[in-house]
This record gives C-alpha cells, sequence and structure tokens, in this order.
C-alpha cells in the first residue's frame, strides 16, 4: 500500500497522535499548518526522508521509533522544579523528540506496562513540547542526537509563519514552533485529508483533571468546564476567530487540497475532527457559545461536501475524539498542572487512544458510506 | 392592559417589515431597527403609526450599535416583551461550488449577521426582556440551517451561518429558559423578499404570508396550523416553518 494522508495541524497532540498512527498502519503523512492556508502559496510539511530538521513523527517512520527510545529513557518526572529557563529554550522540535507524541520513554514503570499493554511501545505520555511542565524539565535542554529546530536544511527551509492569534499566549514558545513549516513539494497526490480545526486537550469527561493553578487563571463552572458567557474566552472577537478557526479554515483546506485527491485509484476520504459541542440537540449550555456555533457549522460544512462529492466516490467521515478543545486563553497552566497533579496518569493516554480509533475510522472502509455521521471515540452516533 | 412592547431587527422590508406592520395593527408598540435609511418604506409606516412605531438605526453585526439600539429603547421603555431576530443576508455566491474559488470575505459577513448577529442582539436586550411580560425571543432561521435535511451542494457561507444560529440558539435556550424566557425558532420559507439585495421574484410566498402565521406562532401558546390547538412545549426547542412543520437540526 502506497497511501498518504494529510493532516491539518499535524503538530497538535491529537493531529501528532493520528499521524502516528496511521503511520504505524503503512501511511506516508503529511502535515499542514492552518496559517499557511490564507494565502494563496500553501505550505505544507512533507514527509520525505529523514534529514535532519524534519517532523519527528514522519522521521520516526523511517527509522521504526528505535532512536527516539535510548537518549531519552534516562529522564525522570521532578514535579514542581523550576522550569524558567524553558520558556527562553528555543522551543522547535527535535528529531524523535515531540512530546505530543507518546513514545516508548515512559518515566515511570506503570507508563511502560501501560504503554506496552495497551499501544505498543510508543504511547507514554509525554508534555507538549515547549510547555512549561515541571515533570519535565530536565529536557529542556537540547538532546544530544536532536537537530538545531531553528537551522534551515537541505531539504527545504524553514519558514517561520506567523502564528495565529493568540498562539503565542496559548502554548508560549511551541506556538512559534507548530507554526514553523517548510515548503516543499506540495503537488504530491492526497488519499485521506484529515481537518483537525483547534486544539485538542485530554479532558473532555474529566474535570478533575483541572487543577488548582487552572481554576486560579480562569473562571469555572462546576464540572470543570470554562465558564460559558462569563467566561473570558468569550468574546464578540473570539466569537469570530472561532468561527475562523473550526470552520473556515477546514474549508480552506479542502478547497485547496481537492485537486490533490482526484487521482482515479485515490481514496479520496475527507475527514473532520469536530465536537459533539457543536451538536445543536445535545451539545452542552456551559460550552464557549462561539465554539459552539462553529463546530456546528463545520458539520454543516460537513453536509454540504458529503452531497457533492459523495457522487464524485468521495467518502467522508466526521468524528468527534471525545476531548475538548484546549481553552484558548488561559491553556498553559491548564496543562502543565494536568500533568502535575498526577505524574503517573500519562497525560495524553485519551488522545492515543482517541487517536488509535481515528486512525481505523478514517483508514478501514465503512458499511454505510451514504450517510455522514459524527462519531465519537468509542464508535458511538452523535446526533447533529 | 398596558401596551405590548417589540423589538424587530432588520424591519426596513421583507418579513421584517411585514412583521413590524402585523405588530403595529395589534397595537403593538413596535421598535424597529432599521439597517437601510434610505428605504422608504418604515416612514411611510411611521406616518400611519405615529405613536406606535419608533425606527432605530441597527446593525446587528456590529457590537457598539446593537447595544447603542438598546440604550436607545431602554430611554423609551423599561421593558419589551418580544424580540424578532430578523434580520438576515444571503449572497451571491451561494452557488459556487467547493471547485471553485471561494469566498471567506463573504462568509464571515454572513456570520457576523446572520449567526452570531441574533446572539450579540438577544444579549444585549435580556435585560429588558427580563423585565417584560412575556420574556419571548424569536429567532427567523431557515430550513437551510438543517443539517439532517441539507441537500444542497455548496452554499456554505448562507447553511453554515444558519447551522450555526441554531446551535447558538439552542445554546441559549438551554442557559435562558430556567430563567423563565421563551423561544420560537422560524423557517419563514421562501419569501420573495430582498435578502440579496434584489427582490426576488421566482420565491412562492410574499412576506405577508409568512407574516401572518409567525406572529401567531411567535405570539401564540398553541400551533395555529393544523386546525385544532395544540399547546406549545416551551421546554422544547424546535424549529417549524410556517406551515408549522418541524425541521430536523
Amino acid at each position: 500500500m502506497n497511501r498518504t494522508a494529510w493532516i491539518l495541524n499535524l503538530h497538535e497532540p491529537f493531529g501528532a497522535a493520528l499521524g502516528r498512527e496511521l503511520m504505524s498502519r503503512g501511511w506516508n503523512v503529511i502535515g499542514g499548518d492552518p496559517t499557511g492556508l490564507d494565502t494563496q502559496e500553501g505550505r505544507s510539511a512533507v514527509a520525505k526522508n529523514g534529514s535532519e530538521g524534519d517532523l519527528p513523527e514522519l522521521r520516526a517512520a523511517d527509522d521504526g521509533w528505535g532512536s527516539t527510545i535510548a537518549p531519552e529513557s534516562v529522564s525522570l518526572p521532578v514535579p514542581g522544579s523550576d522550569l524558567t529557563d524553558e520558556e527562553e529554550r528555543p522551543s522547535g522540535v527535535h528529531i524523535g523528540e515531540n512530546r505530543d507524541i507518546p513514545t516508548g520513554t515512559g518515566s515511570s514503570g506503570l507508563e511502560d506496562f501501560e504503554g506496552s499493554v495497551a499501544f505498543g511501545p510508543e504511547s507514554n505520555a509525554r508534555p507538549k513540547a515547549g510547555e512549561t511542565d515541571p515533570a519535565y524539565a530536565e529536557e529542556t535542554e537540547a538532546p544530544s542526537h536532536g537537530a538545531d529546530p531553528n537551522a534551515s536544511n537541505e531539504a527545504g527551509a524553514f519558514v517561520r509563519a506567523e502564528p495565529e492569534d493568540g498562539d503565542s499566549d496559548r502554548t508560549g514558545g511551541s506556538a512559534a514552533a507548530s507554526s514553523e513549516v517548510r515548503t516543499s513539494d506540495a503537488a504530491g497526490r492526497i488519499d485521506l485529508l484529515v481537518l483537525n480545526a483547534g486544539e485538542m486537550a485530554p479532558e473532555f469527561g474529566q474535570p478533575s483533571s483541572r487543577s488548582v493553578e487552572g481554576k486560579a487563571d480562569e473562571s469555572s463552572v462546576p464540572g470543570g468546564w470554562p465558564a460559558g458567557s462569563a467566561g473570558q474566552e468569550d468574546t464578540p472577537a473570539r466569537r469570530l476567530q472561532d468561527y475562523e478557526t473550526y470552520a473556515l479554515t477546514p474549508l480552506r483546506a479542502v478547497e485547496r487540497l481537492l485537486p490533490r485527491m482526484n487521482a482515479e485509484d485515490g481514496l479520496k476520504r475527507i475527514c473532520f475532527i469536530s465536537s459533539r459541542e457543536g451538536s445543536i440537540s445535545v451539545g452542552e449550555a456551559h460550552t464557549p457559545i462561539g465554539r459552539a456555533m462553529a463546530h456546528t457549522a463545520l458539520h454543516m460544512q460537513a453536509k454540504l461536501l458529503f452531497n457533492d462529492l459523495r457522487r464524485e466516490g468521495y467518502t467522508f467521515r466526521l468524528y468527534d475524539p471525545g476531548l475538548r478543545p484546549k481553552l484558548a486563553g488561559g491553556s498553559k497552566p491548564q496543562t502543565a498542572s494536568s500533568a502535575s497533579d498526577s505524574p503517573m496518569t500519562p497525560l495524553s493516554a485519551p488522545i492515543a487512544e482517541s487517536a488509535r480509533f481515528a486512525a481505523g475510522l478514517f483508514a478501514n472502509p465503512h458499511a454505510n458510506e451514504d450517510r455522514l455521521v459524527l462519531t465519537g471515540g468509542r464508535g458511538e452516533e452523535w446526533p447533529f | 392592559m398596558s401596551t405590548y412592547h417589540a423589538v424587530i431587527t432588520g424591519a426596513d422590508r421583507g418579513l421584517g417589515f411585514a412583521l413590524a406592520e402585523g405588530l403595529l395593527e395589534k397595537g403593538w408598540r413596535v421598535f424597529a431597527g432599521s439597517y437601510l435609511p434610505d428605504w422608504p418604506q418604515l416612514g411611510e409606516l411611521q406616518e400611519r403609526y405615529p405613536d406606535l412605531l419608533i425606527v432605530l438605526p441597527l446593525d446587528v453585526s456590529s457590537d457598539s450599535s446593537v447595544l447603542a439600539a438598546a440604550a436607545a429603547v431602554e430611554e423609551r421603555t423599561r421593558s419589551i416583551d418580544l424580540l424578532i431576530n430578523n434580520a438576515g443576508v444571503i449572497t451571491d455566491k451561494n452557488e459556487d461550488s467547493i471547485r471553485t474559488l471561494q469566498d471567506y470575505d463573504e462568509m464571515i459577513r454572513l456570520y457576523q449577521v446572520n449567526a452570531l448577529g441574533p446572539i450579540r442582539t438577544s444579549e444585549a436586550f435580556l435585560p429588558l426582556l427580563e423585565r417584560g411580560e412575556l420574556k419571548r425571543l424569536c429567532f427567523v432561521s431557515s430550513e437551510a440551517g438543517s443539517i439532517g435535511k441539507a441537500e444542497r451542494t455548496a452554499w456554505f457561507a448562507y447553511c453554515m451561518s444558519k447551522a450555526a444560529l441554531n446551535r447558538g440558539v439552542r445554546l441559549l435556550f438551554d442557559r435562558m429558559r430556567p430563567e423563565g424566557f421563551t423561544f420560537r425558532l422560524y423557517h419563514p420559507g421562501w419569501m420573495r423578499t430582498y435578502m440579496s439585495g434584489e427582490r426576488n421574484t421566482e420565491a412562492e410566498l410574499e412576506p405577508s404570508e409568512s407574516a401572518a402565521p409567525a406572529l401567531e406562532y411567535f405570539l401564540g401558546s398553541a400551533l395555529p396550523w393544523d386546525g385544532k390547538p395544540h399547546a406549545i412545549d416551551e421546554d422544547e426547542l424546535v424549529m417549524r416553518d410556517w406551515q408549522g412543520r418541524e425541521w430536523p437540526w
């Protein structure tokens, strides 16, 4: 099989985990960054042979994960250690060092055990690159095998795109890293287009993992959800930004990339990552209204594209990973603390699990391709 | 009995104008949101109802305009009973398929007016509605916002804005229904109106033909369409069309 998947927001934890899952099934995985989509010059990061500076998850496909394990296994979690210099660290992703993705370098025996049983050696939790996680303070030093993330390389120069509005607040240094994309061959064909809008946090239905720090920083409602209309992230600008992020960016990607999906023998499959927040019938009332509405718009978009392109043999997936879209305003303390709350719990286990299910859902045929269904992370159907 | 008060957005012409006229005939005091100062119909209506009709400039896509309108209403009345979010726009880019260049500025414009506009307006008028008797929020949506029934293959800007509106209304419903607010969500049918800027002469309904059942639905407590009255369940939000049919989300 020689199939290629293109994933919007490949650097985002869910996108990265999905990319890795697909690669483990033999797919080629390409990533794109939303900041490149509103220009006429499309930019994407393309998986090539693993030259230095390639996306780590793509590199991993070439070396079979092996090189990622040994150098990091020495690190241990140090909860509460001081992190100030983490902020200043050039926080690009390093080869084999994308901490969004579970790797086989668990910091505890329990994690190793869980990972090896459930998902194979790559499934242990690592905090997101560049984020201030006390548990991984020791890794602020560039690993010996890592390439300078800011260096250009022979395969193609890095382009440092401007982060989207609010990104720099949201994820600190990693925003710059995630918007680092390479101009490269953009003409290759695509079988599977994954529209992974926004950024997911592994907290859906796990309000208890929200931290003391996080609560200090943002108003919460009982159950750990962000406050709705009273919350700091519900501003007129944010509502419009949510539409751009969750609805228009995917549409731009489809418009841009559809010509690359027309190959006679291509899979012709478009997958939307959405959220039950957009469900009019069952969506929660204390979801930020702009984000909920934007997800509903995304469902409509998927339906309209389905109506049009199904006739040409395209197939569709609409998936709710069961992860809560990350808070736009105050995610930093939230992320840092959810790991430090309980270092024994893999931060990204829900992401890995959901991505694993998604990979199967996206890659495999479905009994009824003539109906568009919002499918949840356990295969359940959510109404519109 | 004290006079009832209503606010209607997009009342210059089309369905909004017909709704304003219908309420005035019933003796309501109407605050008519006007987006087109040069359009003559509201001025003519004001000559007929000089005491009952107040015309206000209102652009629902603008926070400051909506807040200014709410303040202007508050200067004249302590409370309103009915808010009709009627203002809506459409685009001549409807038929552009995904294979052609999409106009994202239009998508944002439609979203601002059709989806965020009613939410913004409702939030601004909530304090006035809260002091009113009816506490009723009405939204003119569209079958085009029904994902379940969607058969179009383009119309991204319009359909996405209306689907999002329905979600926003549902969210307001969930939040505000416990406070005693009641909701109506309405698909007016295909009317000969000016939503695209030009009057649509091919459509099946005159605005007044849709405004009459709309007002019955907006004001009543029973479904007016099916012969014998059925009480409207205020604890359930459904989108109904001008013939009383329920549309799926």
